[in-house]
């Protein structure tokens, strides 16, 4: 169940109650109670690991919080962002869909970050030789990252933490209003502690915007 | 029941039997136990990758790394699943015919091969992710499924990495923590509390008692044989304790009075009794409350030894129900895993 907590303006939910891979998800930010920030923060194994990321906007607190139906929706000017829960192959998903009405001036979405005990490692196309044994890659995980428990790598007789996968953070795509997709740049630094979603520019000029084009991107 | 290896789903596939070749591909990746045990079942998360499904014969095994000569890994144990039916993403179960003993810090390759002469018109795949891992893989036997499956320790290479990163294969091993029971293990057990016992040498005869109470219970050897063998005559009052629970109790009132002395052992004793109350939680909190003082216990390094000893029976006491069951377990931890352990017992 997700909770909102007036106190701290932000939800809290309980993704996975599994002891080996307890995972809490908080939207927003709930050590800033002043505002809804497009904020989402997954904590990993009991909080041993977590992560959040919020996207970077000049004036997020001054922004609009929704809720329609299961979805949770920041809004400020030409900007949204939308969380959704999602069926995933361990214990469920969040997408952070965000949803441009307007042609940003840059091609890049920048995100702050924020985390404790992971490490990312990117997951590139498959090189020939790869492809050549007969490996496949799910639609989504060229260009993604996993995030490791860091330091967490095996087993231990206290807690099994499955070999320390805490999460999978795929590449971003983005779809306008007509249907039409591209694949995103994703690049997550975790010493500068930033990341950027690039959407391709021909992509985003081809856009109608004056007729009421949008993108969404997730 | 604890695992060996990397129990996620990947979100990618390595073919272990390719259809249109019929030919085989067998993947793995060396892990080290953390501690003894007897694996009971190899699981994987295997993939059939087309829309319907594929029956075919599935190969898995336990290779203990360069155990035969560099290169060479003999095989522990393993089982076929003949048959197997495969339809999308799923975990399958290999149950080994016998538990096979493992052996703490010693490397396994845990590894998978399907028969590519069944596939009708789907690839058979086992699913990973990229991460900085040994691989093991070997292609070359085409399609002879019947030669790669035997009991052979030379059935794959090591496979340099590519990029920085290579497969890390969602294989895993289920095992029984050791000493469960098995008289040679019991027999280890009490061996190592006695020598727990000896470090307690320079603490007060009530708190030796206590100990005492606590390592009887651990290894559940004869009174008689417990106070012959320390030689303490507070060990007599102890054996008046009756029950997995009072000695419990005793080993945590070590760990209690441990409380009173520097900073650390307070924070030890803290511990253990922040974990009393989890001992009829559910296994997960008891699983967080072993994490936490576990940490606890990092920083007791300078703490005495009959104090460090104490609560760390305590500890363990209170952490791992069901008491008879896990004992071996805390036993093989305090011995092997853990150097401030070591430190003690030695």
């Amino acid at each position: 169940m997700r909770i909102f907590n007036p106190e701290t303006s932000a939800y809290r939910e309980i993704v996975a109650a599994d002891p080996g891979r307890r995972l809490e998800v908080v939207l927003g930010d709930d050590r800033d109670a002043g505002a809804f920030y497009p904020q989402i923060k997954s904590e990993h194994f009991g909080n041993e690991a977590n992560f959040s990321m919020r996207l970077d906007d000049e004036d997020a607190a001054h922004a609009t919080r929704t809720e329609r139906g299961s979805d949770i929706e920041w809004r400020r000017g030409d900007r949204a962002v939308t969380f959704r829960r999602v069926a995933g192959p361990d214990a469920g998903a969040y997408d952070f869909e965000v949803l441009l009405t307007a042609r940003p001036p840059a091609d890049a979405l920048a995100f702050t970050l924020r985390h404790k005990g992971l490490r990312a490692v990117f997951q590139p196309p498959l090189t020939a030789s790869r492809a050549a044994r007969g490996d496949a890659q799910d639609e989504g995980v060229a260009g993604s990252y996993v995030f490791w428990l860091a330091g967490r790598d095996g087993t231990t007789p206290s807690r099994d933490y499955r070999n320390g996968k805490a999460f999978h953070f795929y590449r971003p795509r983005a779809t306008d209003s007509l249907g039409r997709q591209a694949w995103c740049d994703l690049m997550i630094d975790l010493v500068a502690d930033t990341m950027s979603w690039t959407v391709p520019a021909a992509f985003l000029d081809a856009v109608a915007w004056a007729r009421g084009g949008s993108v969404s991107i997730k | 029941m604890a695992t060996l290896g990397f129990s996620t789903q990947g979100g990618s596939a390595g073919s272990i039997a390719l259809v249109a070749s019929d030919s085989c591909r067998r993947r793995g990746n060396p892990w080290t136990m953390p501690q003894a045990g007897n694996a009971t079942a190899i699981k994987a998360y295997l993939h059939a990758q087309g829309a319907g499904s594929e029956t075919v014969d599935v190969f898995a095994a336990i290779n203990q790394e360069d155990s035969v000569s560099a290169g060479q890994h003999g095989e522990v144990a393993s089982r076929e699943n003949a048959g197997a039916t495969l339809g999308g993403i799923a975990v399958h179960t290999f149950t080994l015919a016998a538990p096979a003993a493992l052996t703490a810090g010693t490397a396994y390759v845990l590894n998978i091969v399907a028969d590519g002469n069944d596939l009708a018109a789907l690839n058979v795949a086992v699913r990973y992710d990229l991460d900085t891992v040994d691989e093991y893989f070997n292609s070359g036997y085409g399609s002879d499924y019947s030669v790669v499956t035997g009991a052979r320790s030379d059935p794959f290479v090591d496979v340099a990495t590519s990029g920085g990163s290579n497969p890390k294969y969602s294989i895993w091993v289920e095992y029984t923590p050791a000493a469960i029971g098995l008289a040679t293990e019991s027999d280890g057990a009490h061996g190592h509390q006695r020598s727990k016992a000896k470090g307690l040498a320079g603490a007060s005869g009530a708190d030796q008692a206590l100990a005492v109470a606590a390592i009887r219970s651990a290894t559940m050897a004869p009174a008689g044989e417990v106070d012959s063998a320390f030689g303490l005559s507070h060990a007599r009052s102890a054996a008046v304790a009756t029950g997995g629970e009072q000695d419990l109790a005793l080993g945590l009132g070590s760990a209690v009075s441990a409380g009173v002395g520097v900073a650390a052992e307070t924070d030890v004793a803290a511990g253990a009794t922040a974990a009393r109350s989890r001992v009829t939680a559910p296994a997960a909190e008891l699983d967080q409350s072993l994490a936490t003082a576990r940490g606890k216990l990092a920083s007791l390094q300078l703490a005495s030894g009959s104090h460090q000893a104490l609560a760390l029976v305590a500890v363990d006491m209170a952490l791992l129900p069901p008491l008879a069951v896990d004992i071996g377990d805390v036993v093989r931890t305090v011995t092997i895993s853990d150097p401030a352990r070591a430190a003690i017992v030695h």
